[in-house]
């Protein structure tokens, strides 16, 4: 089997619109939460959420074929781009039919389906056609396909908060199985209202800080954004000098058949998913030197999935850093994977840890090293990194350095 | 550690507007019934009035001791019940029992697209009538687009690999080259392919409401007629298709009836314009000849095409293009089931798979119904109105996604295929 390698990272983030400013902020555990602008937050207890500022003002420098184009979709094209440049990939040099695009979301374009609902009741007349053809699932990655002339598959996953994981999975398949010659992989989400309503009513967000693994954590705060690797086969990328940040070694994906929201109590699910990963990779226990968590602050996920942690590697857990983003730019659901996933291949090619800030009381259930505050500068040659989403869907990714194997 | 592996179907079911079953969905294709009717939720002021829509749907039937399971049934979309009671046809059929501690080397990928908008609109409604605090929390939990896959999990205890994929009408096809990729590595021993599509006004509105954008949607013709010149569009429809996959050295040492054989497979996208096909079908034209690389054949050796086309004025002549840029000289039959079913977008590629199956088990190629005057952009035999006898050894699958992603399938006839199992369902 060919080891697939990332040649290149794009990163959109309340964190900033780019993967360094991004990459750079979380070492500085930054906190990229504040009020909610995109809608009226005054009906609801919670009003903050991760959002990416200023976006839109910076786009109009973009020449897009088609304005109506919502958020989405420029989330997602902006982090692509990113990704492309960074890997000094000449896209019209490639065979067009190879390159694929692999992206994980929840809303895809919906928040252009959220303005069709009100207009309709509204009986506006002036509905665009365009709202409609740009609101569904796929919509998203037809434009950017369109936009950047590619002309391989498209694909689309949306298991919730494990969506972009998968997405980058099924990246693994693509190159392994020959469909593809570069693939770019990840995720996007919008900041929406009707996510946040559900959240809200489901009781899952919190009016107070983001505090994943501590012991005072009341839930989580939504974020948006976006995050884009290239993946090649690592013969070709060499032969083309592109530069390499890590290896994808491995991909893991379970169900917990346990509930339609809540994860398994003890994280069953999500060890047999990392067990999955780790498999795959060739990776044992004593060779992860980094966990980027799930950890979303809710009372349920941290537990079971430190109990799932301790599940896979035993003792092993307790020298094992941990840590979650989530706690600087908010749950980013479908693009978490892949934002993440960025986060977690930037660590191995830096041997620097982002932190876990907002941790101030330690949880006797949650005893494992979770990076509290502070950055750390370890090497870093392995990584997992988990994602958990409703309905009990586990994907974990695994990374490694690229002279690994 | 890819061990070069036969994929095969073992196993299926499905919910049409035939009816719940395998039998129900063979005797409305081969007779060619329209299962295209008045939709009830529909009212005066609708524009599209007409759906494949599962009239007459009562899970309850289905299986009348499991009343805990049909009870809490009713609060699902559509979509998601439909895929319930196909998944539990498909599963009986490979005699998959739940708590026999199977459930992780099973799989699951789920090919959705539109299923939870029932739920999503129900919740929406809501939050813009009465705000936030009327919402429902247990509305919300059945908005994320793996909630059937959810379900099902929950219900059988399977708990191996789980995917939904929800890029439109190549869902199907893409899902099945996951499951190959899980199959082939071992991570599974099976895995259960799922399609489910739940129709709503609200959907038909939207998609009719892009009209002007393309001219996609049937409202003038009594009913939908793909390839006929008179053609002005789709109807949407709706259902669940369940198919188990496992390799052919899986199935044959454990006894199970192999129905076909997954030969091949490709993709394209159009890179054209969002929300319309190129006009000579380009991404479609690569997908095929991808698919029949793959499968390591040639294309004279295709008996059979079963259509994308849906009654689309660009689209169906896009897809006759195409087929006659693959076939140089004469194309086989190509068949537009889509003009009994309508347009099921994730599901599409599921019936066209049942289609397959059942054609080339019984010898039959399923008709384009409505077909009146030929037009000239596409110079194909649709199989007009009635169905053909004819054996089929390898059998070509389209799908074209409305913003450009194309696939093709091939499946190829397996010798089991005079197992009774199949139909007596």
């Amino acid at each position: 089997m060919d080891n697939i390698v990332i040649t290149g990272l794009g990163c959109m983030t309340s964190l900033g619109q780019d993967k360094d400013r991004v990459f750079d902020s979380l070492m500085n555990g930054k906190n990229g939460i504040n009020y909610i602008q995109s809608f009226d937050v005054s009906s609801y207890a919670a009003k903050t959420g991760g959002e990416v500022n200023n976006f839109e003002r910076q786009l109009n420098a973009i020449n897009l074929t088609c304005p109506q184009y919502e958020r989405a979709a420029r989330l997602l094209l902006t982090a692509t781009r990113e990704a492309i440049d960074d890997a000094s990939l000449i896209l019209n040099q490639q065979n067009p039919f190879r390159i694929a695009l692999s992206t994980g979301t929840t809303l895809g374009g919906l928040v252009n389906g959220e303005n069709y609902y009100r207009a309709l009741h509204q009986n506006d007349k002036k509905i665009h056609p365009n709202q409609i053809i740009s609101a569904s699932q796929y919509a998203p990655n037809d434009f950017v396909m369109s936009e950047l002339g590619m002309q391989g598959m498209s694909l689309v996953t949306s298991t919730a908060c494990s969506a972009s994981s998968h997405a980058i999975g099924y990246a693994l398949e693509l190159l392994q199985s020959d469909l593809a010659d570069v693939v770019l992989a990840g995720g996007f989400e919008p900041m929406s209202e009707l996510t946040f309503a559900g959240f809200s009513i489901l009781r899952s967000i919190t009016q107070d800080k983001i505090r994943p693994f501590d012991k005072n954590r009341s839930g989580l705060v939504l974020g948006e954004g976006a995050g884009m690797l290239v993946l090649e086969r690592e013969n070709e990328a060499r032969q083309r000098g592109a530069h390499i940040y890590a290896l994808l070694a491995g991909y893991g994906s379970s169900s917990d058949a346990y509930h339609t929201t809540a994860p398994h109590k003890e994280g069953l699910g999500a060890a047999r998913a990392m067990r999955m990963a780790l498999n795959e990779a060739q990776l044992n226990l004593t060779q992860i030197d980094y966990i980027n968590a799930h950890g979303t602050a809710t009372l349920a996920n941290d537990l079971a999935e430190t109990r799932a942690i301790k599940n896979v590697f035993g003792e092993q857990a307790y020298h094992i850093p941990i840590s979650s983003i989530k706690s600087m730019i908010g749950h980013t659901l479908g693009a978490a994977g892949a934002i993440e996933a960025v986060a977690t291949v930037l660590t191995i090619h830096n041997n620097l840890i982002p932190p876990t800030i907002n941790y101030n009381t330690p949880d006797p259930a949650c005893d494992l090293d979770y990076v509290p505050n502070q950055s750390r500068e370890i090497k870093v040659q392995a990584a997992l990194s988990n994602s958990f989403g409703f309905g009990g869907n586990n994907a974990v990714l695994a990374f490694a350095k690229p002279d690994r194997y | 550690m890819i061990i070069d592996k036969n994929i095969v179907i073992t196993g299926c079911g499905a919910v049409s507007p035939y009816g719940i079953g395998i039998p129900a969905l063979f005797d409305g294709l081969k007779t060619g019934q329209s299962a295209i009717s008045l939709a009830p939720f529909y009212d005066e002021g609708s524009v599209v009035k007409k759906a494949g829509y599962c009239h007459d749907f009562k899970p309850e039937l289905y299986k009348k001791s499991d009343k805990p399971v049909t009870k809490s049934l009713k609060r699902l979309a559509r979509g998601t019940q439909f895929a319930i009671i196909a998944a539990d046809q498909a599963l009986q059929e490979v005699g998959y029992q739940s708590g026999e501690n199977q459930g992780d080397r099973i799989g699951i990928v789920l090919s959705s697209t539109r299923t939870v908008l029932e739920k999503t609109e129900q919740f929406y409604e809501v939050l813009v009538d009465k705000g936030p605090r009327a919402t429902s929390p247990l509305i919300f939990q059945e908005t994320v687009n793996n909630a059937s896959a959810s379900h099902i999990s929950i219900k059988y205890q399977i708990t191996g690999p789980c995917i939904t994929l929800t890029e439109g009408a190549t869902s199907a096809f893409s899902g099945i080259v996951m499951a190959t990729g899980w199959l082939r590595t071992g991570k599974v021993d099976r895995v259960l392919l799922l399609c489910a599509e739940g129709l709503t006004a609200l959907c038909q509105t939207a998609y009719n409401h892009a009209l002007g954008h393309a001219p996609v949607v049937s409202n003038k013709t009594a009913d939908c007629c793909p390839f006929s010149l008179e053609r002005n569009g789709y109807v949407l429809g709706e259902g669940a298709v369940a198919i188990i996959l496992e390799t052919q050295e899986h199935a044959i040492k454990h006894h199970a009836n192999i129905l076909a054989l997954i030969a091949g497979c490709g993709f394209a996208h159009d890179a054209y314009r969002v929300g319309r096909c190129h006009p000579n079908g380009r991404g479609l034209e690569v997908a095929m000849k991808k698919a029949i690389e793959m499968a390591n054949i040639s294309a004279n050796e295709i008996d059979w095409i079963i259509a994308n086309a849906n009654g689309s004025v660009a689209g169906d002549t896009a897809e006759s293009r195409a087929i006659n840029s693959v076939w140089k000289n004469v194309p086989p039959p190509v068949s537009a089931i889509k003009s009994m079913l309508g347009e099921t977008e994730g599901v599409a590629g599921g019936i066209a798979l049942l289609a397959g199956l059942l054609g080339m088990k019984y010898d039959i190629l399923f008709p384009t119904i409505n077909y009146q005057t030929p037009d000239p952009s596409c110079q194909v035999d649709c199989v007009p109105n009635q169905s053909r006898i004819k054996a089929s050894r390898h059998v070509l699958l389209n799908a074209m996604g409305f913003g450009g992603t194309c696939g093709s399938l091939i499946m190829t006839k397996s010798p089991d295929l005079e197992s009774k199992a199949l139909v007596n369902k």
